[in-house]
């Protein structure tokens, strides 16, 4: 059979089925026939009985035509399943025979991916996926309030209550509602933790439309005052943690922030609220409810600490709503003369996922750079291992030039290669998910620590993602090795493989020029934010930071003013005697928590010159409060014991506000009404030197209008909230604190202690994030160019064996030897540092608004970036070169 | 014709194309030839149908083809029983000698043997 089998497809597979079929009914119709006429009929009788016992021909043909078709097509395919087959296990026995070749470049591959998987995780859940089981998503949008005063445009994210009311008689939209986000304290004493709680309009999972997985959700009857305990909604995932999925969870109560909740029912699993970062608690929000800010905040456009997200009605245009949302926004602030800006406002609709939103933050831009960065590192890697390959190319030249020269066809060749490129990328990818799984959290924290915890390490997603760029990368860096040496310049090739030159330098140079560029671009990154993290650094935060402990003590709501005040001046009292403690003081504010403003008018201004970002706020402290914060007064003095009630009033202001208020006099001895009009004149006695509060002012170059009033001097109401210890070691008093205060007040909830520098480093995270990303993936870059340089020098080298050999024999000295090989290094590096400077100073155009005060084509940056770069191009040339030197003439002459 | 008579001569067709070239390579011709022959011409089997069945046994892989020359030194194709098509053939005999005795066996019985 076989033979049959074999030489039929040698010698007939290509012929056209129909021919065959025509052929074979021919031969039959004629021996048929002949047969017919022998036994005695007429030719034309003979013909027409073959046709009788045939049947219908046409139809047969057509069948016949049809299976033998079918029949090729099935061959065709097994015959590439077996082909493709035959090539894999080719490829893995290569891959086999050279063990250490294949862990370097599955080791390069599994980095690039495994770091594109990482931040592909992190995009993804940023910028791709939509909060889960929320029921149409595109549909529910984020109520962002615009302004545009000063010619900038302002994304306000924060509403007040009667501001949301407004909006949900809108036509357009199914239902509006308001919402806010907090971290709240559950539990007390040492197995108090922070839950992140959103308090809710109870309409809130109507509108998103999710369903309840055990009990039920909030409703409208939970919005009510009078209904007695709160009731409170937990996740899947917190009931799962906490209550170890037992449905006797409903009807417990829990204390949570400053009240106690009845827990009623629980959200599907996968639910997790609205934003990338996890809820875990929903309670109502409710006239009566203070968990935030206190005053009436139901019914006065001042407080602005209100979300808004809004359900457009199918088949409305977002625009339509918008312009009906803001018709209504205006309308409802129509009365209030103070909003100043009305002609400019409108209500913008953004999507529900916030990093696509106008107001996404410096985090998701960090990221989506983050993303760009990582791709710039996997194109490294995959440059990196494209030379490699071509280098082990060249070395397979003979064997290649060989059998093409038998005939193995060169889509065979370009096949082959490409298969073992894709199965080492299959094995980086393999790599990539093992360095995903353990370094994901890594870089999860350093770009977004708030979203590291509730990011998978791995998920299908990322694993699909993970072997898609595998298999990209796989070809891509197979592709040019294996096209270029499967060229059948068979003699030459025979030829250069024993002697001269190896080729394709010029394409090897390229890819060696390609890395050191995108390395640099890299590097310059790297260094434009350490520049910036450096100058954030160096601000004068017009505090000691690192000497001052905040203790802020939790109270029970339902603690009476003066009982607030007794308190804090007794703990006061105690802790500025425990051992270490320099000097106590206290505060109504915890400086970069929060701000108060009250009116204030100053004899001799109509208005105050407000500044854009608002104010002027004040504190109100205790005794000693600069002097235990380490501010500086410039003029005049703090405040001390004689600033009491019945005293004098006095106040004191920050420099800022001196300066704008009474540019080039002082202010000491002038007057301010804390309060309005009516209230008494106060004396300021002083001026601070500023504190630095916000970033984002800081930036802007924005001042802030700051003063300080004595506690002492106040009515009761202004409570205390924070006290400031000064010491040398102050992390080292937060235990002794705390156990000192819960001694003090054993109802206390928590004390929560820390540093002042510790309270404000969160500002700083997307330059640190930078910072870290950049280097990081920039020296992981460079590692890989270095690298990289090092074996294409080497191999020029080992290649030009014997014109060094000759040179030395001909009496060229170490030197010129040494120059010889760096010059061509350095050349190549020197390309590579001139396109990645180019791409840096295009690049860091766009990536200067992340940058604090940075010039993004600082020359420092880039000629320390320049010099680094030739410094390692030294370095990964030195052993080739040092190499080159003692190659001996008679075996180079000796060894052709 | 009804489907199920077609279904059964398909199959018995089958049966008849391979026993057709248990002895040795052959081509269509010779196929039809050698059925009609043995059969005493009592199948009233259109040729046509014969050569289907030979291309439908060469596509499951039953039967191979390949062209020849036949014994008056013309181009054919030429037919051959590979292994699998040994094993089919003699399953599907062995299915056909079972069914034709059962039919037999009813046939024949004795109308007394019922209950």
């Amino acid at each position: 059979m076989s033979t049959f089998a074999g030489v039929r497809r040698w010698f007939h597979l290509d012929r056209p089925v129909q021919d065959e079929v025509d052929e074979e009914l021919a031969f039959h119709f004629e021996r048929a026939t002949a047969e017919l006429v022998a036994r005695g009929m007429s030719s034309e009788d003979a013909s027409a009985e073959a046709k009788r016992r045939f049947g219908d021909l046409q139809d047969y043909r057509q069948q016949l035509r049809q299976i033998d078709q079918d029949r090729r097509s099935n061959e065709r395919r097994s015959q590439h399943l077996a082909s493709f087959a035959r090539h894999v296990r080719l490829a893995l026995r290569t891959v086999r025979r050279n063990p250490g070749f294949a862990a370097i470049v599955a080791l390069t591959m599994g980095l690039g991916i495994g770091i594109n998987a990482s931040m592909f995780g992190l995009l993804d859940r940023l910028l791709f996926t939509q909060p889960a089981l929320v029921q149409d998503p595109d549909q529910v949008r984020r109520v962002y309030v615009t302004r545009n005063p000063e010619g900038r445009w302002i994304y306000g994210g924060h509403m007040t209550y009667p501001d949301v009311l407004d909006l949900k008689s809108a036509r357009s939209l199914d239902g509006a509602i308001a919402y806010t986000e907090v971290k709240l304290a559950l539990g007390s004493g040492e197995s108090r933790q922070q839950v992140p709680t959103a308090i809710i309009e109870p309409e809130y999972f109507q509108l998103l439309g999710v369903r309840p997985a055990l009990g039920r959700l909030l409703t409208a009857a939970d919005d009510s005052a009078a209904a007695g305990l709160a009731n409170a909604v937990i996740s899947y995932g917190f009931w799962q943690r906490n209550f170890g999925g037992a449905p006797s969870v409903l009807g417990q109560s829990v204390a949570l922030g400053s009240g106690r909740y009845t827990i009623v029912g629980v959200t599907p699993e996968g639910f997790s609220g609205t934003r990338s970062t996890r809820t875990d608690i929903w309670i109502p929000l409710r006239p009566g409810s203070h968990e935030v800010v206190s005053g009436p905040w139901e019914t006065s456009r001042g407080f602005f600490w209100l979300q808004a997200l809004a359900r457009v009605k199918n088949g409305v245009a977002i625009e339509r709503a918008e312009t009906e949302a803001t018709a209504l926004h205006l309308g409802g602030r129509s009365s209030d003369s103070t909003y100043a800006i009305r002609q400019r406002a409108r209500i913008t609709f953004g999507p529900l996922l916030e990093a696509r939103g106008p107001a996404s933050g410096a985090q998701a831009r960090v990221a989506v750079w983050a993303g760009a960065v990582s791709i710039a590192v996997l194109l490294v890697a995959c440059a990196n291992v494209a030379n490699l390959l071509l280098f082990r190319a060249i070395r397979r030249r003979r064997e290649i030039a060989v059998r093409l020269a038998l005939g193995v066809s060169r889509g065979q060749l370009v096949a082959e290669l490409l298969i073992e490129s894709l199965l080492l990328a299959i094995i980086g990818g393999v790599g990539a998910l093992a360095i995903t799984f353990l370094g994901s959290g890594l870089l999860h924290g350093m770009v977004a620590p708030d979203l590291a915890e509730t990011l998978p390490a791995l998920s299908w997603r990322i694993a699909g993602f993970t072997m898609v760029a595998a298999l990209g990368a796989g070809s891509v860096a197979g592709v040019v090795p294996a096209w270029l040496e499967s060229r059948p310049d068979l003699l030459s090739a025979l030829k250069e493989a024993t002697a001269g030159r190896g080729g394709h330098t010029y394409i090897r140079s390229g890819l060696v020029i390609l890395q050191t560029a995108l390395s640099v671009t890299l590097l310059v990154g790297s260094g434009l934010f350490l520049v910036s993290l450096q100058r954030i650094r160096a601000i004068d935060m017009g505090v000691t930071a690192d000497r001052v402990l905040v203790i802020t003590p939790d109270l029970e709501k339902s603690t009476s003013d003066a009982e607030r005040q007794n308190f804090f001046r007794d703990a006061r009292e105690r802790l500025s005697r425990l051992p270490g403690v320099e000097m106590a003081a206290i505060s109504s504010v915890v400086p970069y928590n929060w701000s108060w403003a009250e009116q204030l008018t100053v004899p001799g201004f109509d208005s105050l010159p407000i500044p854009r970002n608002g104010g002027p706020y004040y504190d109100a402290v205790g005794t000693n409060y600069f002097e235990t914060m380490g501010m500086r007064i410039v003029e005049g003095r703090g405040f001390g014991p004689q600033d009491v009630a019945g005293a004098p009033l006095t106040i004191v202001i920050g420099a800022a506000m001196s300066k704008m208020l009474w540019p080039g006099e002082t202010a000491i001895g002038k007057c301010m009404r804390f309060g309005g009009d009516t209230a008494p004149c106060r004396e300021i006695v002083g001026v601070a030197h500023d504190t630095q509060r916000d970033m984002g002012m800081i930036r802007e170059g924005d001042q802030r209008m700051q003063y300080y009033l004595p506690l002492a001097q106040l009515p009761p109401s202004f409570t205390p909230a924070a006290i400031m210890l000064r010491s040398n070691h102050p992390l080292a008093l937060a235990g002794p604190a705390r156990a000192l205060l819960m001694q003090l007040k054993p109802d206390l909830r928590f004390v929560e202690a820390q540093t002042f520098e510790q309270l404000y480093s969160p500002e700083f995270q997307s330059w640190r994030s930078g910072a870290g990303l950049f280097t990081a993936f920039g020296a992981l870059a460079l590692l890989v160019a270095a690298v990289g340089l090092y074996s294409l020098l080497a191999y020029g080298v080992v290649q030009r064996t014997r014109e060094i050999g000759v040179r030395i024999a001909l009496g060229a000295r170490s030197v010129k030897v040494v120059g010889l090989v760096l010059q061509e290094g350095l050349l190549m590096v020197l390309a590579g540092v001139v396109i990645g400077l180019g791409i840096a100073l295009l690049a860091a155009k766009s990536v200067a608004p992340l940058l604090f005060q940075t010039n993004p084509a600082d020359p420092v940056v880039y000629l320390a970036v320049a010099g680094v770069l030739l410094l390692i191009a030294i370095i990964a040339g030195a052993l080739p070169a040092w190499r080159a030197t003692r190659v001996s003439p008679m075996t180079a002459l000796r060894a052709e | 014709m009804p489907a199920a008579s077609l279904d059964l001569l398909q199959g018995t067709l089958d049966v008849l194309v391979l026993k057709a070239l248990i002895f040795g390579p052959r081509h269509g011709y010779a196929v039809a030839r050698w059925i009609r022959e043995t059969s005493d011409d009592t199948l009233a089997i259109e040729e046509g149908a014969l050569y289907t069945a030979l291309h439908r046994l060469e596509k499951r892989g039953w039967v191979d083809s390949a062209w020849g020359v036949s014994e008056n030194n013309r181009k054919a194709r030429y037919y051959e029983l590979n292994r699998d098509g040994r094993r089919q053939l003699d399953a599907e005999s062995r299915r056909w000698t079972q069914y034709a005795e059962a039919v037999f066996k009813i046939l024949g019985a004795d109308p007394g043997v019922t209950a």
